[in-house]
């Protein structure tokens, strides 16, 4: 990885503190089925979306969930840097990244591995849904910076993007809802998990190492159409499949909320 | 040395939101919106159709809203880039000097194209270009510089050649250039306008507006040499003031989505003169002063 020798860097002897941070014994579901801030199982967070706040940017739009903040900018259609791309259709580039104090931990300002693949999947997924046939040999830069990692930032991620799209009004299929699951064991799909949530390995009750892992899928609602998904940990194929579905079905429930967002941005102008 | 300056701030709650227009009559759409089913509607701009036998949805890929023209629809979105037609008159800036062309910033899709053939040479000659011209291209235009030019050709992919084969077009000088949408100038025969409130305005079909004081020499040109030299005669504060106070009309009426064309333009700095200069920024003053020239416009179509 490369280092970054331009800034200061933190002194030899510091130790992150949360080595001395007392170690408590986190539960996902309490005994009545709740969790840590009073959910049930699957039920979303309220999310709260605007747009229009970048002035600088062509559109931008910034998506909160929980304690999930996110800010997306997009800049284009513009003139292709480098005439070696020559192309009848647009090209997307993407950039997801965390600002440094967004995680518990300080992420680095050069993009580590997690956030280049991160930027790789939200181009793949952004490409499927603008309508690059419209933009020969232009491009369109997006700029996804996630304010503070509350859990779910790829997935506010995702929707924030699209909501930006919009309010550059560059042509799209569609709007893009997205939901993620943490899932523990055969029995427990957590929608919606939040940082303790999504992070901690090893929460399930008998430490087994099968069926853990985390479900991140964007839906096209409109369209019902899926244009992501991503996957992480070791799940079998039914424990997948189920998850997935039950993604979809809680993404689709965020459709009306952006769809509102979205008229409001309408009316306004 | 302290000065005391008022400096005026609102809350974003308490400002003065634009009024929400009549769209309860209109069909509000975002992207991936059925707009109808019927196999009797063309698909305009800001809509697409999936291309599935038997499937004949109009759906729309914008955000905005829906305006039918007959049996097409198209979907008018918040945003608009400029889409060039042969003929318009426009206001660019230069991005790029490249051999024997420049790249013009027209707020557009893609960057127009001035080629040295389609500028006058100093003087007036006609010859063919050397490659001593090709070198002196700096000297005449640089990067940075605002240029008036016209529409020569639209190519397949939307980019624009430029031409300033006229005594009226070519770099421009002294003044003010304000930027608007695209779809707030209106496209009619002329678009140089001396108002009689003693600036000279061009408007051009890209959305930028450049203000200058009053062409002193009796041609229509800002420069008598085919835009090579520009006017550099001190303007007076007089004339400054006028050139503010326009292009502050210019930006209250630009808020409120009214067309830009001389007459308004000129409507809404007479109705301006009871204020300061300044004070045509803030949103109450804006709104009023809007108000009052769409009046007097609704009062000149009365009449006519």
């Amino acid at each position: 990885m490369p280092a970054d020798t331009r800034r200061l860097a933190t002194p030899d002897v510091s130790l992150d503190p949360l080595l001395y941070s007392k170690k408590s014994n986190f539960v996902v579901l309490s005994d009545d089925g709740l969790r840590n801030d009073g959910r049930g199982e699957s039920d979303l967070r309220d999310m709260f979306i605007e747009c229009g706040l970048v002035s600088e940017a062509t559109g931008s739009a910034y998506c909160e969930i929980g304690t999930t903040k996110v800010i997306c900018s997009v800049h284009g259609p513009k003139d292709m840097e480098q005439k070696e791309d020559f192309q009848m259709i647009g090209k997307i580039r993407c950039e997801f990244k965390f600002a440094p104090f967004s995680c518990k931990k300080r992420k680095e300002h050069i993009p580590s591995n997690e956030e280049n693949e991160l930027s790789e999947i939200l181009t793949q997924t952004l490409r499927s849904v603008v309508c690059l046939k419209k933009f020969p040999k232009s491009q369109i830069e997006i700029h996804v910076l996630v304010l503070d990692n509350g859990g779910s930032a790829l997935a506010a991620g995702f929707m924030a993007a699209s909501l930006a799209l919009a309010n550059a009004s560059i042509d799209t299929f569609d709007i893009i809802t997205a939901c993620t699951i943490r899932v523990i064991g055969k029995e427990i799909y957590v929608v919606d998990p939040d940082e303790n949530e999504e992070q901690l390995t090893n929460l399930s009750k008998d430490g087994e190492a099968v069926d853990n892992g985390l479900v991140t899928v964007a839906v096209l609602p409109t369209l019902n159409q899926v244009s992501a998904m991503m996957s992480s940990g070791v799940l079998s194929c039914d424990v997948l499949s189920d998850a997935m579905n039950l993604c979809v079905t809680s993404a689709q429930s965020r459709y009306m909320t952006m769809r509102e967002c979205l008229t409001n941005m309408i009316k306004k102008m | 040395m302290s000065s005391n300056k008022t400096i005026e701030m609102k809350l974003p709650s308490k400002r003065q939101k634009n009024a929400v227009q009549n769209v309860s009559n209109r069909m509000l759409v975002t992207p991936g919106d059925v707009i109808t089913e019927d196999t009797i509607y063309m698909k305009g701009h800001g809509t697409y159709g999936t291309n599935i036998e038997g499937d004949k949805r109009v759906i729309a890929s914008v955000a905005g809203v829906v305006e039918p023209i007959n049996k097409l629809i198209c979907v008018k979105p918040l945003k608009t880039r400029y889409n060039g037609e042969v003929g318009d008159v426009i206001v660019g800036r230069i991005k790029d000097v490249q051999q024997k062309r420049w790249k013009v910033e027209t707020n557009s899709r893609l960057d127009s194209v001035l080629h040295l053939s389609s500028v006058n040479l100093r003087g007036g000659e006609l010859r063919r270009r050397s490659a001593a011209d090709e070198f002196a291209m700096r000297e005449y235009l640089k990067e940075g510089d605002l240029i008036s030019a016209e529409i020569q050709q639209v190519h397949a992919d939307g980019s624009l050649s430029l031409h300033t084969r006229s005594l009226r077009y070519g770099k421009l000088g002294q003044g003010c250039c304000v930027v608007v949408s695209p779809s707030l100038i209106k496209r009619r025969k002329n678009h140089m306008h001396n108002l009689s409130c003693g600036v000279s305005i061009i408007l051009g079909n890209n959305g930028y507006v450049w203000i200058s004081p009053l062409v002193k020499t009796a041609t229509d040109s800002e420069a008598g040499d085919g835009g090579f030299d520009f006017d550099k005669e001190p303007v007076t504060a007089d004339d400054r003031e006028t050139i503010c106070r326009v292009r502050n009309a210019i930006l209250c009426l630009a808020k409120h989505s009214v067309m830009l064309y001389d007459t308004s333009v000129q409507y809404a700095y007479d109705k301006s003169l009871d204020y300061e200069a300044k004070h045509l920024l803030s949103d109450d003053v804006a709104s009023e002063i809007v108000d009052r020239t769409l009046m007097e416009i609704d009062l000149l179509k009365g009449n006519a």
